[in-house]
């Protein structure tokens, strides 16, 4: 009685297992591509990345693309304990700081032969060279920009000032905005918590002077002249109460994005907060030389990169070449503000109405990717070096420390630090 | 006659002797992978020279984390900076907890709604009450600036953060608004439980407020605070997401607690070998202070 229901049972089950045998040869090239990147809800930014990530579908039928969102601030610890517990990307977006890193640990594949094929490959960037190694290439630019001096010039104006070209002219100009307008004469990241920032605004005024916290064969320089004058300078902003304390980058942005700051040494990024949360300030607002004696800018950005254990590089490999295309690229530059990875020729309108990108091409075509990010000799271990002057930086803006005592100090703890490396 | 009346009484005593530790086997299962495994596993990393991106090739390196612990002017501001924070959120949150206990223990109109609103910092998340605290606090347009500056308490505004004096105090304040709650919930209860008749004898006796307290309350707190102190101290040992999210252990390290330490070297330096032995010491610490602690205030210890 109960065999025969047994019987068609087996084979309902016999059947099943036909079925999805076969099937499984017609969807051996479905698969999810595993692309996190912390653009994906960034406004405008991440509506460009949807629809790149929806040509890409479109043109791989059977890929489906996992955009996972994972927060700037947390990128670089998500993506390393990812990494390290086995769950690669397939593209992997990396900030300028993460790359060297990421290369020392062979967590990146070269892909000169995917450059090659492409159609990138003739409108590079310079800073292509910061994620190439030993004559291999680990990433291209996804974005690159210098950060430079931005200007309010409604704010100097009012101050009777002109936009300044030397310290000096940058210390008058910034007492006399707190003294006629009372707003800040120039603002900087100076929260010391925020190690990234702190160090790299102490960037902009030390290779502005020429020197650097260390030299490419790892000799560290903290105590340097040079380097000595550049903090010098910076502490005279807070000791004379032309900027204000205790505030990090976002929050420097935010007041610069209101008009209550004169000056503000940053990136372009700053502009696109602008137009965006104050359209009416962007007229007044110029991107322009530092006025540091080497006028050397901070240059960084971001690269698209393909870990090494991805088993779909030739993908990766047209989705870069997918959105370094010419025509998103222009899309990313002349719609979004956003600087290109890519040389893009900026169309007469477009230059007409934005001026300071043009300026911003020259300084960035000036200065090496990376600059100022990472310590010369020291980027794999960088984290840790910045953390160590940044430590030095907070006994030196609280006051607890001298320029010259605080540096002597940096000085000795980075020469303790770097024996041990 | 006598065998009989054995194999009767011992049946259902071999069949009670299964069912604990049959009951408890899922959760001990669980437990045994969830937390033992990864201190296990954390103990053993300890002794590796592992780093986080080349997380197969650590080496064994024996005691060299510890003797490099040992010798990390680094490792020992944080455990002063341990020590000092969880000191002071203990003694904060007590102290805050215990006056409001004694206060809701007695009786008062809206009795209920009071306790129900005390409640509430300890119902926000922790990422949520810090996020608004950093903006209060906040050196340009926070309000705690504001409200001093206008009172007359400060002549300029404060960077609380990214100042190295005021970032721990902030953090404590924070901490022990986090807690207090917590605190005030389990030495009220402790309170209702202290019968009402000893205080009347004291009372017939001519006791006042102060040796009320003292003879009656404290003793009869005993056990509570045993207990409650025990989780104070523990929790602001290994608490992360409140020092995290407001100061990431800086400025200048003057908030890099053992915890932070341990999440930074593991996750900022990737030396994940170094931090596994810092994170070895810390639970080591915490167990030689949970051992003394319990020792010192087990019934019958002063005898």
């Amino acid at each position: 009685m109960t065999a025969r229901p047994n019987r068609a049972w087996r084979g309902l089950l016999g059947l099943t297992i036909a079925a999805a045998l076969l099937a499984v040869p017609l969807s051996a090239s479905a698969y999810t591509f595993k692309y996190p990147s912390w653009m994906w809800e960034e406004g405008d930014v991440g509506v460009w990345h949807k629809k790149r990530l929806a040509e890409f579908e479109a043109a791989h039928p059977g890929i489906k693309v996992q955009a996972t969102l994972i927060p700037s601030s947390s990128f670089e610890q998500t993506i390393n304990t990812q990494i390290a517990a086995g769950d690669v990307p397939d593209l992997l977006p990396v900030f300028t700081n993460m790359l060297a890193p990421l290369i020392d640990a062979g967590a990146l594949a070269p892909f000169d032969d995917c450059i090659a094929k492409s159609s990138l490959k003739d409108r590079m960037l310079s800073s292509v060279s910061y994620a190439r190694v030993n004559g291999k290439t680990y990433g291209v630019p996804l974005t690159m920009s210098p950060q430079s001096m931005l200007v309010n010039k409604a704010l100097l104006a009012q101050a009777g000032v002109d936009v300044p070209k030397t310290l000096d002219e940058m210390y008058a100009a910034a007492k006399a905005v707190k003294e006629k307008t009372g707003q800040w004469g120039y603002a900087f990241p100076n929260n010391v918590s925020s190690v990234l920032f702190t160090y790299i605004q102490s960037m902009q005024w030390v290779i502005g002077l020429g020197s650097d916290w260390a030299t490419p064969d790892r000799k560290i320089t903290a105590d340097a002249p040079k380097t000595v004058e550049a903090i010098r300078w910076v502490k005279r902003y807070l000791d004379d109460g032309l900027s204000p304390r205790g505030l990090d980058a976002n929050a420097v942005r935010t007041l610069f994005a209101s008009g209550k700051v004169a000056i503000l040494f940053d990136g372009p990024w700053v502009m696109t907060q602008v137009q965006s949360s104050n359209p009416t300030l962007l007229k007044d607002i110029d991107f322009t030389l530092m006025p540091t004696p080497t006028h050397a800018a901070v240059t960084g950005g971001a690269y698209y990169t393909i870990p090494a254990a991805s088993p779909h590089k030739d993908d990766a490999c047209a989705y870069i070449d997918l959105v370094n295309g010419e025509k998103v690229q222009r899309e990313w530059l002349e719609g979004l503000l956003q600087i290109p990875g890519t040389t893009v020729q900026p169309s007469p309108d477009f230059l007409k109405t934005h001026a300071w990108v043009g300026t911003m091409a020259e300084i960035a075509a000036k200065y090496p990717s990376g600059l100022g990010y990472a310590p010369p000799g020291f980027a794999v271990q960088a984290p840790e070096f910045r953390q160590i002057v940044t430590d030095h930086l907070a006994q030196i803006y609280s006051g607890r420390a001298t320029v010259e005592a605080g540096l002597g100090d940096t000085q000795k703890a980075l020469e303790r630090w770097a024996a041990q490396q | 006659m006598g065998r009989a009346a054995i194999t009767a009484r011992s049946r259902p005593q071999r069949a009670t002797d299964w069912l604990p530790p049959a009951l408890i086997a899922p959760a001990g299962v669980i437990l045994s992978v969830l937390l033992a495994y990864p201190i296990l596993r954390g103990i053993a990393l300890s002794f590796f020279n592992t780093r986080l991106l080349r997380f197969d090739q650590g080496r064994y390196i024996g005691l060299a984390n510890y003797n490099a612990l040992i010798a990390d002017p680094n490792f020992w501001n944080s455990v002063t900076v341990t020590i000092v924070y969880g000191a002071a959120v203990t003694i904060c949150t007590y102290a805050v907890g215990l006056a409001l206990a004694l206060l809701l223990n007695r009786r008062m109109p809206a009795r209920g709604l009071l306790r129900t609103i005390i409640i509430m910092p300890w119902a926000i998340p922790d990422v949520v009450a810090v996020l608004i605290f950093v903006w209060m606090l906040d050196a340009q347009y926070g309000v705690i600036n504001y409200g001093l500056v206008e009172a007359g308490v400060l002549r300029a505004p404060v960077a609380w953060l990214s100042d190295a004096d005021l970032a721990m105090l902030a953090l404590v304040m924070v901490t022990c608004w986090q807690q207090f709650p917590l605190a005030m919930l389990i030495l009220l209860a402790g309170l209702q439980t202290i019968p009402r008749e000893l205080y009347e004898a004291a009372m017939s006796d001519g006791a006042g407020h102060w040796a009320l307290f003292r003879h009656v309350t404290w003793p009869g707190l005993r056990a509570v605070n045993a207990v409650l102190v025990l989780m104070l101290v523990l929790n602001s040992f290994r608490r992360v997401t409140t020092i995290y999210a407001m100061t990431a252990g800086g400025p200048a390290r003057a908030t890099e607690t053992l915890s932070i330490l341990t999440y930074n070297t593991a996750f900022q330096y990737q030396q994940l070998g170094y931090a596994a032995a810092i994170g070895t010491a810390l639970l080591l610490i915490l167990l030689a202070f949970s051992l003394v602690y319990m020792r010192i205030v087990r019934p019958g210890a002063e005898a």
